[in-house]
């Protein structure tokens, strides 16, 4: 049975040495550090090997620049860098390799995901309780926006586990290969009169949201089946209220107001 | 479900997306397939965790499983006691064969008024199925009364802190606060002032009687028994002397306690009547101690609860019982402002019931506060700001009229500067655009900021409040309806759930000039109950009134009634006043409205105003006493302070009295 340790929390205040803020104190968070200097130097090279030349170093800049700051946007920035890498117009011609899209699609997915759960374990892992962010003094400029140490929640970094980069490491290039073959399957011809990628986008949005239907509404009655009595009678209540709101409101108003009659006559006798 | 870092990545993925398959390919750009790979990659792994996330929070958290127990030193209990310290075990468990959680926070939620002393009260970390957690943590008790605890808190998120989840792990458990044990002489077990206990089992009766313990030796009368004659004391005295043994024949008291409105006011542990549970509680053992007989009488402005004097171990843990639920009452008023209760309550539902207040099952209309504020005409005492406000709707009209002239002014000037001879055209343009957002923002932006946005979101609140009540205690449908538009009945509700809760709220004193809490009806019920008490006495009994009455000097008739008819049975009755904390003890007889009204507490800081009130209150405060004294000592009527002196001892004292021989020779 596990049981309740008092909660460490590994104050890192921004005075501290850079070592310590990029997670090589000696903690297991130092693996995800690792993955990520890994993911932007493999990304790097999968872009210069595309002959993106200077843009090449746009990724890994972002890259740094989020791992030295914690900043939480760094990943989607990333990923748009690297979008950004792959719209650059070539002029001498451009080695299309599958095996570099699936190594540059792991790479990033890696960086992704390691960044997000470094930034999990050094910064933050809940959202800010704004009740008490409120109740804070405000410390600088935005301090609204910021999380302040006392609503911090991290996540341990003894919870940290080598499984899990293990189970990270094995699951990227599977995630690589389910992209391509969900962009092999995607179909370009038997539309119905529209461009073909255009076609191709419809069905993937169509796909998407009859999925995304199907799956609400399971979890939606599956949370109704196991409603309990207190939670169903609110369900309807609320519905009989929706509908019959109008009487309702005249009723109780009327009601209300000759109680008060009533009380004040009293009170006058 | 998804936080700011979730939503954020889910837009750079769609754009990322939308540029990959909407944008036209180009020969020149190959790395649009790439990009539109890179995208559904990502993609497919958010959208996995997403679901896998949404299959742990629907499915799996509610499956967790809490079971409490709360020990002392020797093992779990039931039944707490005040002043001493417990420890709690709370464990959580999944059943297994199922989905673990990757991380999840469990924080205890610790009831109100109970200090905690050492250990944790939260876990965090991953929980495997099949296996418990434990948290552990020891508690120190309130005052008499009740201890309620809620249930856990719970939160979970993935690894990656892009989904989030906040419940609550509802596993309510009450337990009672017994009030602490005393000894026979009725001071705690640690405070010993007189060395006089009694032998367990033998108690002193100072009557004659036919126990076995010798009581005196007096003349022999013919008609003695035999048996009782003291033979070496005769012959030493050369006549024939008798021993007289004590009455085993028990003394009856009988506890009338006062629980109305009036003794509830002030924080659990602090107010009067915690003061009178304790002095209650602390006669009943010892007095069971002494293999007494102790009734118990609790009474309020509506009904009495009798209870016959008895004297065995279950009837003391009967009468235990009963003063710490009393001892947890909490007052209420129907004069209470909603708005002061509301906020409170609504904090509270947030992270106790989140599931009921979720916008698919309690939804709360935009719309509603706007279109349907709450008239003046059902508030009690409705102010200028409640009248506009129930006018909201034509404000808004008058608003948006006065809005649409000035817009017509302002673009009429605009046409007129547009076409001024020499007027850049180009500049015209951009003008018009920030003017127009300008306009925007004034007509769809300031007026959620302008008009009244406190009370809208209190009306909201009211909404889900009202839902949540209605369906709580038995309502609905047609209540939530009835809360929302009818003020009294929804402050009636919210303070029951607020004490049922046992979460500590403020109330109004006053209404006008009228103290709300003085119960004036509680005298009839108390004088009924010891006409009731004496009707079913036996032999000279004491009833001792633990009664706060300082208010009600002018309305004590029927109770003087009542004590009148008590005497003439001869039985004794004795009156404990609780005194208000902070004020000082009333000094002798016949020094009223001399209290100087010193400060106690605040040092002697308060000034002006602040120092005449209460001087004056310290003076009113005593004067009623000396009056309620002088009303009942003309039937000898003792009336002691409860902050003065020890009155258990006081009230024991007076029932070893009971026992002083009569002789009549």
């Amino acid at each position: 049975m596990k049981k309740s340790e008092p909660h460490k929390k590994t104050e890192k205040s921004a005075a501290s040495p850079l070592w310590e803020r990029l997670g090589w104190g000696g903690g297991p968070g130092v693996y995800y550090l690792v993955v990520c200097l890994a993911s932007l130097a493999l990304i790097f090279l999968v872009l210069a090997e595309k002959q993106a030349g200077s843009w090449s170093l746009l990724p890994i800049g972002v890259g740094l620049i989020g791992l030295l700051t914690r900043w939480s946007s760094a990943p989607a920035m990333l990923l748009l860098a690297v979008t950004v890498c792959l719209n650059v117009p070539v002029r001498f011609g451009r080695l299309a390799s599958p095996f570099m899209d699936v190594l540059l699609c792991a790479a990033t997915l890696a960086f992704v995901v390691a960044q997000y759960r470094l930034q999990c374990v050094q910064g933050y892992i809940f959202p800010a309780d704004q009740r008490r962010q409120d109740g804070q003094k405000s410390q600088g400029l935005f301090s609204r926006w910021r999380h302040n140490e006392g609503t911090r929640q991290r996540r341990a970094e003894s919870l940290v586990t080598p499984g899990e980069i293990g189970l990270l490491a094995l699951s990227l290039p599977i995630w690589a290969l389910l992209g391509m073959m969900v962009w092999g399957w995607l179909p370009l011809n038997y539309n119905i009169g529209f461009l073909p990628w255009v076609w191709r986008a419809m069905v993937f949005a169509w796909a998407m949201g009859v999925a995304l239907l199907v799956a609400a509404g399971f979890f939606d009655y599956w949370r109704q089946r196991h409603f309990t009595s207190l939670e169903a009678t609110v369900y309807l209540q609320d519905m009989f209220w929706h509908e019959t709101r109008r009487e309702q409101r005249r009723l109780n108003r009327w009601g209300a107001w000759f109680r008060l009659r009533r009380q004040r006559r009293r009170e006058r006798w | 479900m998804l936080t700011s870092r979730g939503w954020w990545l889910l837009l750079i993925l769609l754009a990322v997306l939308g540029l990959a398959m909407l944008v036209p390919p180009k020969q020149e750009v190959p790395g649009r397939q790439t990009m539109a790979i890179l995208g559904l990659t990502v993609l497919l792994w958010f959208l996995f965790e997403w679901l896998l996330f949404a299959i742990r929070v629907r499915m799996i958290v509610p499956l967790l499983r809490v079971r409490r127990e709360v020990w002392d030193e020797r093992g779990p209990v039931e039944t707490l006691w005040a002043g001493r310290n417990f420890l709690v075990h709370a464990r959580v468990g999944l059943p297994s064969g199922i989905l673990g959680l990757p991380y999840i926070l469990l924080t205890d939620f610790r009831p109100f008024g109970v200090e905690e002393e050492t250990g944790e009260t939260r876990y965090e970390g991953s929980m495997a199925a099949g296996h418990d957690l434990e948290i552990r943590y020891s508690i120190q008790c309130p005052p008499p009364g009740q201890v309620r605890f809620e249930g856990l808190k719970i939160q979970v998120a993935d690894k990656q802190g892009l989904f989030y989840h906040v419940g609550f792990l509802s596993s309510v458990e009450v337990y009672r606060v017994l009030p602490p044990l005393v000894d026979v002489e009725g001071h705690a077990p640690d405070v010993k002032r007189h060395n006089l206990l009694p032998p367990p089992g033998i108690h002193r009766l100072r009557r004659p009687g036919s126990g076995s313990e010798l009581l005196d030796l007096r003349d022999y009368i013919p008609g003695d028994p035999p048996r009782t004659i003291a033979w070496k004391v005769s012959a030493r005295r050369d006549r024939l002397i008798t021993k007289e043994f004590e009455s085993e024949v028990p003394v009856r008291c009988t506890l009338f306690v006062d629980t109305s409105n009036s003794v509830r006011l002030g924080s659990s542990g602090q107010n009067a009547l915690s003061r009178l549970v304790e002095i209650a509680a602390g006669v009943a053992q010892a007095a069971a101690g002494a293999h007494d007989l102790t009734g118990l009488c609790l009474f309020d402005e509506h009904a009495a609860n009798y209870i016959r004097p008895a004297r065995n171990s279950g009837h003391l843990i009967k009468m235990l019982n009963l003063l710490a639920d009393a001892a947890g009452l909490t007052p209420t008023t129907g004069k209470a402002s909603v708005a002061g209760l509301l906020p409170q309550a609504y904090s509270f539902a947030q992270e106790v019931y989140p599931h009921l207040l979720r916008r698919d099952m309690n939804r709360a209309p935009f719309w509603l506060p706007w279109l349907w504020p709450q008239p003046a005409y059902t508030l009690r005492k409705p102010t200028l700001a409640d009248r506009v406000y129930s006018r909201l709707l034509l404000v808004m009209v008058v608003y948006a009229v006065g809005g649409f002239i000035l817009t017509a002014i302002i673009l009429l000037g605009l046409l007129n500067w547009a076409g001024a001879p020499g007027m850049d055209q180009g500049m015209v343009l951009p003008i018009a655009g920030v003017i127009g957002l300008a306009l925007v923002a004034n007509f769809f932006l300031l007026p959620t900021f302008m008009f009244f946005p406190k009370r809208r979101r209190q009306f909201r609140w009211r909404k889900q409040l009202a839902a949540l009540l209605s369906a709580r205690y038995g309502l609905a449908p047609g209540g939530l309806g009835l809360l929302l538009e009818d003020d009294e009945q929804l402050s009636l509700h919210l303070q029951k759930f607020l004490s049922e809760h046992q979460v500590p709220y403020t109330l109004p004193l006053y209404e006008g000039p009228r103290y709300l809490f003085a119960a004036p009806e509680k005298v009839d019920v108390l004088a009924k109950s010891l006409l009731r008490a004496v009707g079913k006495g036996h032999d000279n009994e004491l009833f001792v009134l633990l009664a706060d009455v300082l208010e009600l000097s002018d309305r004590l008739d029927p109770l003087l009634r009542a004590v009148k008819v008590a005497l003439s049975r001869h039985h004794r009755v004795m009156v404990i006043c609780p005194w208000p904390l902070g004020m000082p003890v009333p000094g002798k007889p016949g020094a009223k409205g001399k209290a100087k009204g010193k400060a106690q507490g605040g040092g002697g800081k308060a000034k002006g105003l602040e120092k005449v009130l209460r001087q004056a209150t310290i003076a009113r405060y005593h004067w009623a006493y000396h009056q309620l004294r002088r009303s009942l000592a003309r039937l000898q009527v003792p009336v002691v302070c409860a902050a003065s002196g020890d009155p258990v001892r006081l009230i024991l004292d007076r029932m070893d009295q009971l026992r002083t021989v009569r002789r009549y020779r």
